[in-house]
This record gives C-alpha cells, structure tokens and sequence, in this order.
C-alpha cells in the first residue's frame, strides 16, 4: 500500500520512510504542500497521507482543506506536528486531518496508527467497490427499463392494430355486400339472357369465348368474395375485443381450423401442414378465442423458424388423455438451443426482430394455458425441431349442450 | 297487386345492388338513404317490406323499426347488418323485426327467403281480413 509524506525536514523524511517501509508499505516522499496536493490529485493515489503542518508551498492545513472538497475517494491523513495545544488538535481537525503524530516522532505508535488508517482505507476500498457495483447495476437496470419502454411502445402499437382490425374489418364487410349481390345478379341476368335464347347459334369464335367464360367468372368472383367474408370474420373473431374469459365447451379442431386460416399467408409457400386430430378427441372446456391465440401463436413461431427452409413440415396433433385434451406443435426448423430453451417463456424475450412481434407471445400462451389448468411446455424433437405442447381440460358431458 | 319493397341503407351501392335484385325477381322496389328518409317515404307511399340496415345516420335501424311496428303494424321489417352479434340479434327481435341477416351477403338466397316469408305472413293476415268481411257481409245478410 502506498503512503504519502509530506515533510521539508530531511530527516523526518529518511525516518518515516524506513519506518513505513518496515511495516511493508511503499513510501513516496516529497518536500512541499503543493507537491503532495497535485500526488493526491491523481487517479490511483496514495490513500493514505502524512502531512507535515508547516511546508512550504501549501501548509499541511491548507493542503487538506483542499483535498478535502474531493467527495470522489477518501485519503486518510495524518498531520505531523510539533504543536500540541488543544486549540491546534481543534485547528487540524475541522481543516479534516484524521489523526495526528507529535514531533518529536515516536515512532513505537507508528505501526497503531498506520493500522487504524489501513482499517478505514480497506473498507473505503470496499465500499467503492460496492458503489460502483451498484452504479454499473443501476445503469444496467435504466438501459433495460428504456428497453421495456420500447418494447411496450411497440406492443401497444400492435394491440391498437388489433382493435383496429375489428372496425376494419366491420369496414370490408359492406363492399364484400354489394360485390356480392351484384354477382349473384349478372349470374341470374346472364342465366335469364341464355333461356331467352339472346345468343343465337353464331360462329364468331369471341362470341363463343365470352358463352363460355362469363359463367366462369361470375363464379369466380363470387367464390373471391367468400374468401374474403372468411378471412375478415377470422381476424374479427381474432381481435375481438372482448377481455373477459368466457369458458365454454368448444371443438378444438374448429379452433385449429380457424388459427391455420389466419396463419394462411405465412404457412402457403413451403409448409405442409399436417394435422392429426382423431374424431375420438372429445371437446375441450376453455376460451375458445384464447386457446386460437395460443394456436396461432405456436404456428407463427413454428413457420418464422422453417423461414427459407425446404421441405418444412408443420405437425398438430391431439390426443385424450385422461381428463385432459393435449395438443402438440411440432416443426422440422432448427430447434432450440439448449441456452435459451429455459428463458423463451420470459415476457419480452426474443430472438426475432422487433418489427413485427413483441416478444410477449410465448409468455401469454403460457398464462393462458396455466389459466386453463393446463401448463406449456416445449423440447425438442430427437430428429430436430422443437415441439411445444400443452393441455387443457375435457369438456364435462354435462357441459357439452350445442 | 305489385309486392312493394322499401329498401333503406345508407350506402348507395347496396341499395342499388339490393333495388336491382328484387327488382329482377319480379317485385317493386323504392330505396331511401336512412330512417327519417324511409318515415317520410312511407307517410306517402303504400309499402308491403321493408328491408333496412341497422347502422345509418340520422335515425338508425332500429329506431325506424320500432316506428314502422306503431304507425304500420302492416308492415314487414327485415334487418340487414354488419355487426353480427348476439345483442344486436335480441334488439331485433324484441323490437319485433321479421327477422334480420348479417352481412355480408355472399349469396342473397337467404334475403329472398326472408322477403318470401314476409309476403306469405302478409297474405296470410289478409286472407284472414277477408274471411272477416266475408262472415260480416253474410251475418249482414242474416240479420245477426
């Protein structure tokens, strides 16, 4: 440990030195007040000093005042002097000297009050440490806060999306009306023209074309717009609004229908999806609406795993058992890897990018599954691929009233 | 006597789509844009059914339906809608449509039914009128 002293006596120097070398610290001396200041000004300075009171350049008093308006670190100082009035103990106290050393040095209580300084000096040192310790924590806690922040800037986003989407849909509902009812009608107005015998037996070959694919397309729109009325009612039915819990029996492979319709556009290029869900597998008792999200949500993560990949294959499967319906997902992506496989439940975990998620699915689902006395799990599948499964309660026989 | 149909919605084109329609299928039909036009049409006009949609400006759907049900219990009232929901099914039935379809109408059939319905109850309240007469004229005649 370095100690500093500051004396213009030659000798007290050379004694003070020996002395502290002695007791294994490492002295540095130097002449003046101005010279010891600018030592202890410096970052890892010696955090203990000996202060002669009277020095040229700065006195041992002024030298401490001054150091003392530093609240960054403590050096623990000793003033040195021949005085020994009460009045200067009171002078070389408040000008913030922790102890003193009477000239002419005794130096047998050297090694004590060395002791006394290393005790204070340690436990300052200690206290530093835990200070910025719990500085970098802090720090490390407000970056993560702002995270959240953002995270639920973006989720709120999304959620508003959702409540959108019930108006927008509501929206679509009414051109789909007309679209329609207007081709409903040119199929009974063409229907009516053909009876009428209006197209004549010709031999323009248009003539024969547009015979033959008018009917086509009418049918064509009208199967378009059936399309669009059942994507609409999914995503009405997807974003509902409506919080509250209604349990009641319901068939869970509607439910996988529904969510694979939502999921559509995500699954079409290079999923196949296969679905096992035996007539045996009897209704299941929940929130119909709430178990489709957890679905739709499996089968978002199951597609964005298989993203690119060849030959993917999406797995549902159900089963009884006991007194409880179990579902698996199962991909053919790339598994989880065994450092994050305990953390993708945590809210706000992630390994996709933000734009269009919130890391909040997975950690839903399992409130929602635990909700329903189920739990939510996932391994991985020994020929690759995760699998995340849950169950849910059978519906009793009572219940089951349609 | 020509089957008279009102229809009333706010959006032009369905209105127009749902005139064209019946209109092909042999009735008669009138449109107006919301429930006071509808009032208004039909303080000057005799009308067997009236079609209407539920959401609408200026007077809505249900506030027309319970008009028509005081000042022409005659008339038959079929609501159209968007808002598929159990609440807006039990507000047309307590204020006592003949029945209401959801939007959106992939295929009309279910509407013709409705309207066919309608006509029928229509009938059949004046068959009965005219049993009434009938039994009038005939007490009349007995001097009952």
């Amino acid at each position: 440990m370095k100690i500093l002293i500051a004396d213009d006596d030659f000798v007290t120097r050379k004694i003070l030195s020996s002395t502290l070398t002695q007791e294994g610290f490492e002295p540095i001396a130097v002449e003046d007040g101005s010279a010891a200041l600018k030592i202890l000004q410096q970052e890892n300075c010696p955090k203990i000093a000996i202060l002669d009171w009277q020095m040229p350049g700065l006195t041992g008093i002024e030298v401490l005042k001054e150091l003392r308006k530093c609240q960054d670190y403590y050096v623990y100082c000793i003033l040195l002097t021949a005085r020994s009035e009460a009045e200067d103990f009171k002078i070389g106290f408040d000008a913030g000297t922790d102890d003193f050393l009477t000239k002419p040095i005794d130096t047998s209580l050297i090694k004590q009050k060395l002791n006394v300084a290393k005790r204070i000096i340690q436990y300052e040192i200690n206290e530093g440490q835990m200070r910025s310790e719990i500085v970098k924590y802090a720090d490390s806690m407000k970056e993560l806060a702002e995270e959240r922040a953002k995270q639920l800037v973006h989720a709120d986003r999304l959620a508003t999306l959702g409540t959108l989407a019930a108006g927008i849909a509501h929206e679509i509902n009414n051109p789909s009306t007309f679209i329609a009812g207007n081709a409903q009608s040119l199929e009974k107005y063409w229907e009516a023209l053909i009876q009428k015998g209006f197209f004549s037996e010709t031999k323009d070959q248009q003539v024969d074309v547009i015979l033959e694919d008018f009917p086509k397309m009418i049918s064509g729109i009208r199967s378009g717009v059936k399309r669009i009325t059942k994507i609409v009612s999914s995503l009405k039915s997807y974003a509902r609004q409506d919080l509250t819990i209604k349990k009641s029996p319901f068939d869970i492979n509607e439910v996988v229908e529904e969510a694979l319709e939502i999921c559509h556009n995500k699954i079409k290029y290079n999923i196949t999806v296969e679905k096992n869900i035996p007539d045996s597998v009897p209704f299941a008792f929940g929130d119909k609406y709430q178990i489709e999200q957890v679905i739709v949500n499996l089968i978002t993560n199951a597609a964005d795993a298989m993203n690119g990949k060849k030959n993917a294959r999406l797995l549902i499967s159900c089963q009884k058992n006991e007194n409880m319906v179990q579902m698996e997902v199962k991909d053919s992506g790339p598994g989880i890897s065994e450092d994050i496989i305990n953390k993708i439940f945590n809210p706000f975990f992630t390994s996709k990018g933000r734009q269009d998620n919130t890391g909040l699915g997975l950690s839903i689902s399992k409130s929602i599954i635990e909700e329903h006395g189920g739990q939510l799990n996932v391994k991985n599948a020994p020929e690759g691929g995760a699998v995340f499964y849950f169950s849910i309660p059978v519906a009793k026989k009572s219940e089951e009233n349609i | 006597m020509s089957k008279k149909i009102l229809i009333v919605d706010d959006e032009i084109e369905i209105r127009e789509m749902l005139s064209r329609h019946f209109r092909f299928l042999g009735y008669n039909t009138s449109t107006a844009g919301n429930g006071e036009e509808a009032m208004d049409y039909l303080g000057e006009n005799k009308v067997d059914v009236v079609i209407t949609d539920i959401m609408m400006p200026v007077m809505d759907g249900v506030t027309l339906l319970k008009s028509i049900r005081k000042e022409y219990p005659m008339v038959q009232v079929i609501m159209i809608t968007g808002y598929v929901s159990l609440d807006n099914a039990l507000a047309c039935m307590r204020a006592q449509a003949s029945t209401c379809v959801f939007k959106p109408l992939e295929d009309l059939t279910e509407l013709e039914k409705a309207v066919e319905n309608a006509f029928n109850t229509i009938e059949s309240w004046k068959r009965k009128f005219k049993e009434l007469r009938g039994l009038k004229i005939s007490a009349k005649e007995n001097n009952l």
